[in-house]
């Protein structure tokens, strides 16, 4: 293996949490989860030899990887149509700690694939200057459509 | 249950793949996933050019008469494959690491609509010079105003093929970037 490929791997180690984070929102299950991963890791293979470390290492992976999620997910996630039809009435016999978890973990997968990123980064505790870096957006955009997402998870839930 | 507590939820779980996992799905999937793309890139870009100086060669090789009018229209033509190439595998999907999402975005979308402008342009020429290289080989006599009306009806038929068929094969990447972009930046959805 090169050089160039060991360092690169060493730094996916140790930014790897970031990959997880993501892959955990856009998917249902562990394959899915696998399989992003590796489409995740292949494009910022190929984004390596051109990543002039300018902007930090983990605002690169959030960006490609939210990036890679958002264009892909048709791909990866084949099943999604049939989680939609899954009826949130069905978590009442469970207790309701899971049940509330679940709930609100079910709320954020009927979200848009571009609000699921902001919560991404908001369950990460990226500061709203970072959200704003890895979007594209400016920060006071980030504030109001943090809180109109909230609110929408909100009217889900209920 | 509220975000925040799903916060301090999910910052405690650790999924993580080991050193050698991370080496094994990197040597086994990521590394062939690129070779592959690259390996077919490679072979695109090969037979487009090969097939391209092979087709000019021929028109010289047997000395046609228009073989420098045929050759430009071989060049075209080759112009339009080069055109979907770039928009294959060097626009679609890929990322530009020091760009913002958003950014990525805009700019995947101006050069998809810059490259389909392209289409727009270069396949009604080549129709049209095909048309007036049929015309002079046929030797046909018609009047100024029925030419400029063929080539005319030519060009706008073709216009409307071009449409239709970058429809069919780029409406769906068009309208897909275009909603990222309008997702993030419109506050009110």
């Amino acid at each position: 293996m090169g050089k160039n490929q060991q360092e690169f791997l060493e730094m996916i180690n140790e930014y790897q949490r970031v990959i997880h984070s993501v892959c955990r929102l856009y998917t249902n299950n562990t394959i899915e989860h696998e399989d992003l991963f590796q489409e995740i890791l292949a494009q910022l293979w190929v984004g390596y030899q051109r990543f002039n470390f300018e902007s930090k290492v983990s605002t690169w992976i959030y960006r490609v990887a939210l990036y890679t999620s958002i264009t892909h997910i048709k791909k990866v996630m084949r099943s999604r149509e049939a989680l939609n039809e899954v009826n949130i009435a069905q978590f009442d016999s469970q207790t309701d700690t899971e049940t509330d978890e679940e709930l609100l973990k079910m709320a954020i997968k009927k979200l848009s694939e571009s609000e699921r990123a902001f919560i991404v980064l908001y369950l990460d505790d990226l500061s709203y200057k970072e959200m704003a870096d890895i979007l594209g957006i400016s920060e006071s955009n980030v504030g109001v459509k943090l809180n109109r997402i909230k609110q929408k998870l909100k009217t889900i839930m209920t | 249950m509220e975000l925040e507590e799903l916060k301090n939820k999910v910052q405690k779980d650790d999924i993580k793949y080991s050193s050698q996992e991370l080496e094994s799905i990197f040597e086994i999937k990521t590394l062939s996933t690129v070779q592959r793309i690259n390996r077919t890139m490679l072979i695109d870009a090969l037979v487009m050019t090969g097939l391209t100086a092979l087709l000019v060669g021929v028109t010289f090789y047997l000395g046609l008469k228009s073989r420098y009018v045929v050759s430009s229209q071989i060049i075209g033509a080759a112009a339009i494959l080069l055109v979907h190439y770039k928009i294959k595998y060097r626009l679609i999907n890929v990322f530009n690491p020091n760009l913002s999402i958003v950014q990525n975005s805009e700019r995947t979308y101006k050069y998809l609509k810059r490259y389909c402008s392209a289409y727009y342009i270069i396949v009604p020429l080549l129709t049209v010079s095909l048309g007036a290289n049929l015309y002079l080989q046929l030797n046909l006599d018609w009047s100024t105003i029925a030419v400029f009306l063929v080539i005319l009806g030519m060009a706008i038929i073709t216009l409307a093929c071009t449409h239709l068929i970058i429809k069919i094969i780029y409406s769906k990447p068009i309208s897909r970037i275009k909603a990222i972009i309008y997702q993030f930046n419109n506050i009110d959805i």
